[in-house]
């Protein structure tokens, strides 16, 4: 990740834009490695200003894959808070920016959920999973969609 | 000292302590990205 991913333009501005960044060498914090159940680096959690988890990364990613990933990350941050409007835009920007890619994928499963809580209407979740099914009919989160009676 | 100094285009403002972190996060209203790495940079 330091030789070649947080190097990269691309991911020094979209960390500095949109995070608090730390890093913390697992052989000098040993508490907090236990504390976030680190078993494993690369590993890289997003947390709240309380230092609740929101997501997580584990193995290395090439600089783009890692900007797709920090940009879904920011989605569940914001969807988690209940900021649903910027969350399902953060969402979207992720399906149409990194299209193909498993971030893209799982970004359009979220957009079904966070419409839905937006506005309680159900039909958000079968346009987005639609999409969700024709545009990534591979993914595993098209499987996660597939709930009987929805 | 590295990790302290300011963010340029291709680099990051590293923190050293999740402390910090937690608190730029509160002040700024952003996520904190913690990187767990295998070595002391």
């Amino acid at each position: 990740m330091d030789t070649v991913t947080y190097p990269d333009p691309r991911v020094a501005e979209f960390i500095a834009h949109h995070f608090a960044p730390v890093k913390l060498p697992v052989r000098d914090h040993r508490d907090l490695v236990d504390e976030y159940l680190v078993s494993w680096t690369p590993n890289i959690v997003i947390a709240d200003d309380t230092g609740r988890v929101h997501y997580r990364v584990e193995g290395y990613l090439p600089p783009a894959e890692f900007v797709a990933r920090l940009s879904l990350a920011a989605g569940k941050w914001l969807y988690n808070r209940g900021q649903y409007v910027p969350a399902a835009e953060r969402f979207e920007e992720v399906a149409r920016r990194h299209r193909g890619t498993d971030a893209a994928a799982e970004a359009l499963y979220w957009l079904g959920p966070v419409g839905y809580k937006h506005s309680k209407d159900p039909a958000h979740l079968k346009t987005a999973w639609k999409r969700l099914a024709e545009e990534c009919p591979q993914s595993e989160w098209t499987v996660r969609s597939r709930v009987p009676d929805v | 000292m590295e990790d302290s100094m300011p963010a340029t285009a291709d680099r990051i403002a590293w923190l050293a302590n999740l402390d910090e972190g937690l608190a730029s996060a509160a002040r700024d209203g952003q996520p904190v990205l913690i990187d767990f790495s295998a070595a002391p940079t």
